[in-house]
């Protein structure tokens, strides 16, 4: 079933900041619900992605992995959205997202991304002002993390790959 | 260095890449809101740790992106913007502070949106205003990309990559004076 724009309000205040309520009923009608079962992988680290997902209900965990070596990220939880990345730019996932509980999501897809940009580009600056200041704030949490690492790298490996697994989960938005 | 008609400014905006999506009446526009002027040696653009007006556009010349050492003795150059670079796009999202200098390198020419004007673009439902925010996104995405291959190599491989001029550019980007202060303590 659909969800109502009072709703989508209610769990994405900040998404919805600015729109006019005729653009968030279209913005609204553009999503897809879809659910996941624990378990499930949502969006896998290095392959393209084509939507970004608000999680309305449950929690998914990001992780990245490489050489057969797996780094947890944290988590995302209700009222947080992902694959906004995907959608600005098309390469590939930044990380893979799997479900740790049963989970609602909202799908909007870069078709609808793009239509929406199309019929409606007023609403989508309005869209893409709060996913570039998203990012911005992101960009600065991660690269302040990032420069403790010019001391760090002085210590350990083991310090290094920590406050780099901090400062990436700070760029991919989970909480750890 | 030679005046530049309003037609010759926007042939230049015609050959950039930046400006590809831009229609013909909206590069007339940008035209008429953009002050285009030239600008001595050592003209500061963006001063660090304040918070730039606008989006600059570079037309001739080089513009020097500096950051003062932690001991105070002199500057670092951390990049130089050629012509037809863009610098303190941020600007047009947040107010957030430049942790780095833009200065003249010799006279350039330089182009400047100020931030009030975006603003009513903006305001006005401009689909240039649309256009500016794409830039500003590809540009968020090309260092977004570029940290999470370092934070990558950090993680999974220990490389000097904390170190890499590429990051330290992104890094300056972002970062605020103090944290700026810290990490250049390290690197000098």
């Amino acid at each position: 079933m659909p969800i109502s724009k009072e709703e989508f309000s209610k769990h994405f205040p900040s998404v919805m900041q600015h729109m006019s309520t005729a653009d968030v009923a279209a913005f609204v009608q553009a999503l897809t619900p879809m659910q996941l079962a624990k378990g499930e992988t949502l969006i896998r680290d290095g392959e393209s992605n084509d939507a970004i997902y608000f999680v309305k209900n449950g929690s998914l965990e990001a992780s990245i992995e490489k050489n057969g070596k797996k780094s947890p990220l944290g988590r995302v939880v209700a009222g947080q959205w992902l694959g906004e990345v995907s959608m600005l730019d098309p390469g590939p996932a930044t990380a893979t997202v799997t479900a740790i509980s049963d989970c609602e999501l909202l799908r909007l897809t870069r078709v609808d991304f793009e239509n929406l940009d199309q019929h409606r580009p007023m609403l989508m600056n309005v869209v893409l002002r709060a996913l570039s200041k998203l990012l911005i704030e992101r960009l600065r949490s991660s690269t302040d993390l990032l420069i403790q690492l010019t001391d760090d790298r002085r210590h350990s490996s083991k310090a290094v790959r920590e406050r780099s697994t901090d400062a990436y989960a700070a760029l991919v938005g989970t909480r750890r | 260095m030679s005046h530049m008609s309003r037609t010759q400014f926007s042939q230049f905006l015609e050959t950039l890449p930046e400006f590809a999506d831009f229609s013909p009446s909206e590069l007339d526009t940008l035209e008429r809101i953009m002050l285009v002027r030239n600008y001595p040696d050592g003209y500061e653009f963006i001063r660090e740790g304040g918070s730039p007006h606008g989006v600059f556009l570079a037309i001739e010349g080089e513009i020097a992106v500096t950051h003062t050492r932690a001991n105070g003795r002199g500057a670092v150059e951390l990049n130089r913007m050629h012509p037809g670079e863009l610098f303190g796009l941020a600007a047009l999202i947040d107010h957030g502070h430049c942790s780095a200098s833009c200065r003249a390198s010799g006279n350039v020419r330089v182009a400047f949106l100020p931030r009030a004007a975006f603003k009513l673009l903006y305001s006005a439902n401009s689909p240039l205003a649309g256009h500016f925010l794409r830039m500003v996104a590809r540009q968020l995405m090309r260092d977004y990309r570029t940290l999470v291959q370092a934070l990558c190599r950090n993680i999974f491989e220990t490389s000097e990559a904390a170190t890499s001029p590429e990051l330290n550019a992104v890094l300056f980007r972002y970062t605020g004076p103090e944290r700026r202060r810290g990490a250049l303590a390290a690197h000098n």
